[in-house]
């Protein structure tokens, strides 16, 4: 008996065609088994391999897979059997769909904020070359990192280094605005140079480039401006005031309106040679830190080169006045793009965004996305014991298993394609009102270009598969025989999978509740910290520096004072809802040694000290009856009298001080106050009196219960003294409070979210604990006839859930914790995590677990034993 | 030559066999019933002492079949070559009709061959 070569014969039946397979392999057999036997085995092997090799040609190869089915019927079929389910089990499909079209939803959102932040100076066309300079100013004991550059630090660079082609300023510019006898309040001014429109890609609608900012006393209204100050009349011509500045501008052009996703805003330019005719701005002040400045460089130039230049540069120009200053410079490039996303510097332009939070919102969307598509896959695991016989009956006619693959991927993804139209409804529905919660103006047409579309596509079709390709490999691989079965299969081989997914859910669930509570308990104790000055009821008034105000303070004090509400007045140049100055300092160390400094400094009247409720720690207040005050009067606050290097507060009292022009001696102590934002620690402060010329803020403290008509009546006695400009007051702590704008954002965002994702793990909950209690009828009736009590049953049932619950919250516990420590690092006022908000966090998610299946618990307490055990 | 002409120019201009198409569509005939490859390879050897490559026999019956020709049907199992059964050949009537043809064919021509031609051997 001829064998043949194994390996040789397994090759033909590999490649052969299985339908002429055996006969051509009887046929070779036949003829070897004729050699070996005349010729033995090994002719007989080599005519063998030998005819395989020549029987190997196409017309016996095995035919390629796609043999023709009519694939369109099939997908016909497959669309309307998954119309079919989906329409049977109105519960689950509704859960599904409108579960993912939630995370669908919340992911447009976030994706269109993420977009909008990420495209921040996106549009300028030369914006690759355009860099900000900014300087880090190193003092004795501090170091400063400021957005800011000394006036001419632009011009200095551009004759020094050839690679600088262009450069232009900014200052920044706050006053009043008037034209004809109305004047308007709070527009934002900059000063610029006609190379501005060389930078940035901000268009003139009227005027000429080359001479719209070219002249002093020049002022270039944006769009919308010129529209509240003019309406339709052409504005260009006509002119306007400034508040402080006798002459009057001329108006040379109209700008389009800053798009919102620049890293500054104004509303009027202002040329910058106004700035030079009114003597502002002279050469050689280094330390006069004022001007945001831009340069040009050549395409793709590397900054380090110019970096490497700089120790020179700084040398050459600012080298002797450093020296005399005790204070050095050094000065950073940062790209056009990475300024709003990336630089978080002192006095920057605007509030600028954050990488950190653009993460924290990615990776939220990504895990509603998520949860969401975890409900689906547990439900429709879950249900497959509902499409057992389907399954079966498709495998018994001959369906393989890449087939029935397809047909529930497909399913999934006609569920995907559903959910996303109701998301992108959704989406348009609630943008409105997300806007005015992240005060922002995203469009919803930016859901619909065409790039957007390829992703939408993608996002549809990853959801689909991500949520379809586990229930559909599941699915597919039931044994048609066991499917056929009566008894079914129940679906309950994957409850540990199932279960695994459910404590996944409601981890990120848990870790967004006790992450909320983290962020609200932050900012509510930023918002309610003792600052250690009385923020409340204190009205605010800017008049800028206007001449009237400050000629006629003590008669406005007089008039506001003799309301019953009013308790005390002040005039000061800053509060503590303003920015402050920092100025160059000298102080006594010990007799004789006088040290130089970097010092914030208050210039105020007799009264800011009571109107803001500070606490004298040490030495006095000043005093209207010493007569010297006003002229050699100091008071500092502790940490700058522990910087004077004293071992006791008192020591500081009567040591020499200079700041500001001022010569004289510290008089008090004032308690620390937080004049700054939270953001910052505490820092030295020097508070002198100042002269009504240099104040620019009044402040008004109201007796406790101001009614509306105290603010009618205040208006009414500052109108009955002031005629030039409007009583425009504001609450203190409401201007304080926006100032943490950014957190506050974030914490109703984050909130949102996370509510939206506990909503969507609650749903994927509720059916499945549905779906179990189905599946545990019988279990509970036979119980209930052997005697079991309601409460037990509802606790054995609830047991399954809650335990569920209580993993999740275990392995939360820890996860939240080292997130929210990261986060808490940004704040120098920070919390510290405790243990209550883990317990509340906790207690959340126990409760809605509870909530969400006690329905289902309650409803198999009722259950009739003589229906369910019918059947069986 | 009372086969309708229609059919017979169809059969001329689609099926052209060849001559070695012709030798298997012959002994397929021949062999009647037990016309399988290795029993046409060995028919073939000894009417006309032509050793053939039982492949080549394979891809010819294949292509005969796709032609509609002969049809083939798998026979009983036995125990010889390793249990495999033997696809058994047969002639339809197109292959029958085939043949008579190209028989027809080759015996007009051969009739119209002029007689001198013998004499002169």
């Amino acid at each position: 008996m001829y064998r043949p070569p194994k390996l040789v014969n397994r090759f033909l039946e590999w490649y052969c065609n299985p339908k002429v397979l055996e006969d051509l392999q009887g046929d070779l057999l036949e003829l070897c088994e004729r050699k070996y036997e005349r010729q033995g085995h090994f002719k007989a092997n080599i005519t063998f391999i030998w005819l395989v090799i020549r029987s190997f040609r196409w017309s016996n190869f095995k035919p390629s897979e796609s043999y023709q089915i009519n694939t369109l019927g099939m997908y016909k079929n497959y669309f309307k059997i998954a119309l079919r389910s989906l329409t049977r089990s109105k519960l689950y499909s509704g859960i599904n769909i409108s579960g993912l079209a939630v995370g669908m939803a919340v992911f447009m959102l976030i994706f269109l904020y993420v977009k909008d932040e990420l495209s921040y100076d996106d549009y300028h066309k030369k914006g690759d070359n355009i860099y900000r300079v900014v300087s880090d100013l190193t003092v004795p004991d501090n170091f400063f990192q400021f957005a800011l550059t000394p006036p001419h630090l632009g011009a200095r660079l551009k004759e020094d280094f050839p690679e600088v082609q262009e450069y232009v300023r900014f200052s920044s510019l706050r006053g009043l605005i008037k034209f004809d006898e109305n004047s308007f309040k709070d527009e934002v001014g900059l000063f610029t140079e006609p190379s501005f429109f060389n930078f940035f890609d901000i268009p003139l609608i009227a005027g000429d480039k080359q001479k719209a900012l070219s002249d002093p006393y020049t002022v270039v209204l944006s769009e919308s401006t010129a529209k509240k100050y003019f309406g339709d009349e052409d504005p260009i011509g006509k002119f306007l005031k400034l508040d402080g500045v006798e002459q009057r501008f001329s108006i040379t052009g109209i700008i389009q309106d800053v798009p919102h996703n620049t890293h500054f805003q104004f509303d009027y330019l202002v040329s910058f040679s106004t700035r030079e005719a009114l003597g502002i701005i002279q050469e050689g002040q280094w330390f006069y830190l004022d001007y945001y400045t831009y340069i040009m460089l050549p395409e793709s130039f590397d900054t380090s080169e110019l970096q490497a230049k700089l120790p020179n540069f700084i040398e050459k120009h600012i080298g002797d006045d450093q020296r005399q200053a005790g204070q050095t410079f050094q000065f950073q490039f940062q790209p056009l793009k990475d300024i709003y996303l990336k630089s978080h510097r002192d006095v920057e332009m605007g509030a600028n965004g954050s990488l950190q939070y653009i993460y924290i919102f990615s990776l939220v969307a990504i895990f509603i996305v998520v949860i969401a598509c975890v409900n689906f896959m547990n439900l429709s695991t879950a249900r497959s014991s509902k499409r057992a016989k389907e399954i079966g009956l498709r495998k018994v006619v001959g369906a393989v298993k890449r087939q029935l693959v397809t047909q529930f991927l497909l399913e999934s993804i006609i569920i995907a394609v559903f959910a996303f139209v109701f998301a992108l409804g959704l989406t348009i529905m609630v943008l409105p009102s997300f806007n005015s919660i992240i005060s922002k103006e995203l469009l919803a047409n930016d859901l619909f270009t065409n790039e957007m579309l390829l992703f939408w596509t993608m996002l549809i079709c990853t959801t689909g598969f991500l949520a379809g390709i586990y229930p559909a490999l599941v699915l597919s691989g039931f044994k048609p025989i066991s499917a056929l079965r009566a008894s079914a299969v129940t679906g309950r081989e994957n409850t540990l999978l199932r279960k695994g997914l459910v404590v996944f859910q409601l981890i990120i669930s848990t870790i967004l509740i006790m992450g909320t509570i983290v962020i609200s308990q932050q900012l509510n104790s930023m918002q309610n910290r003792n600052l250690g000055f009385d923020k409340d009821q204190m009205l605010m008034v800017y008049y800028a520096s206007d001449q009237e105000v400050q000629n006629k303070m003590e008669e406005l004090r007089v008039e506001l004072k003799k309301n019953p509400e009013v308790s005390e007045v002040s005039f000061s140049r800053f509060t503590p809802s303003t920015g402050v100055s920092n100025w160059y300092t000298t102080y006594e160390v010990s007799p004789g040694e006088i040290q130089n400094a970097s010092m914030y400094g208050y210039l105020v009247d007799f009264d800011f000290i009571d109107t803001y409720g500070l606490e004298m720690v040490a030495g006095r207040a000043f005093d209207p009856s010493m007569g010297t005050d006003a002229d050699e009067a100091f008071i500092v606050n502790e940490t700058a009298a522990l910087k004077m290097g004293s071992e006791s507060l008192e020591d500081v009292i009567g040591k020499e001080i200079s700041q500001f022009g001022k010569q004289g001696k510290v008089i008090g102590i004032v308690k620390d106050f937080n004049f700054k934002t939270l953001h910052s620690e505490i820092e030295p402060l020097v508070i002198q009196l100042g002269s009504p010329g240099n104040f620019a803020m009044a402040s008004i403290k109201l007796n406790a219960g101001t009614q509306l008509h105290t603010l009618e009546s205040l208006e009414n006695s500052w109108n009955n003294v002031i005629s030039t400009i409007p009583f425009d007051a504001y609450f203190l702590d409401q201007e304080l409070n926006d100032r943490y704008e950014t957190e506050i954002r974030t914490g109703k965002v984050f909130g949102i979210f996370s509510g939206l994702a506990i909503f969507i793990a609650a749903l994927g909950l509720f059916a499945l604990s549905t779906l179990s209690a189905e599946q545990q009828k019988k279990d509970i009736s036979v119980r209930k006839v052997l005697g079991a009590t309601e409460g037990g049953i509802v606790y054995g049932f609830a047991n399954q859930f809650l335990r569920l619950a209580l993993i999740a919250f275990l392995i939360s516990v820890p996860a939240t914790f080292l997130l929210a420590e990261s986060w808490l690092e940004n704040f120098t006022y920070r919390i510290n995590v405790n243990v209550s908000t883990f317990l509340l966090g906790g207690g959340v998610i126990l409760l809605i677990t509870l909530l969400t299946i006690s329905f289902q618990s309650f409803r198999l307490t009722r259950l009739n034993p003589a229906q369910n055990l019918r059947s069986e | 030559m009372f086969v309708c002409t229609t059919n017979q120019n169809e059969t001329m201009k689609g099926e052209h066999i060849g001559e070695l198409e012709e030798l298997v569509l012959l002994t397929v005939g021949s062999l009647y019933k037990d016309a399988y490859a290795v029993a046409i390879l060995d028919e073939i050897l000894e009417n006309t002492s032509r050793k053939m490559d039982v492949t080549a026999i394979h891809s010819v019956l294949r292509r005969l079949e796709k032609k509609g020709l002969v049809t083939s049907e798998m026979g009983g199992a036995t125990n010889e070559r390793g249990g495999r059964r033997k696809r058994f050949f047969t002639l339809t009537q197109a292959g029958r009709r085939t043949i008579e043809d190209t028989m027809e064919l080759r015996l007009s021509l051969y009739n119209k061959l002029p007689k001198l031609a013998f004499v002169s051997v």
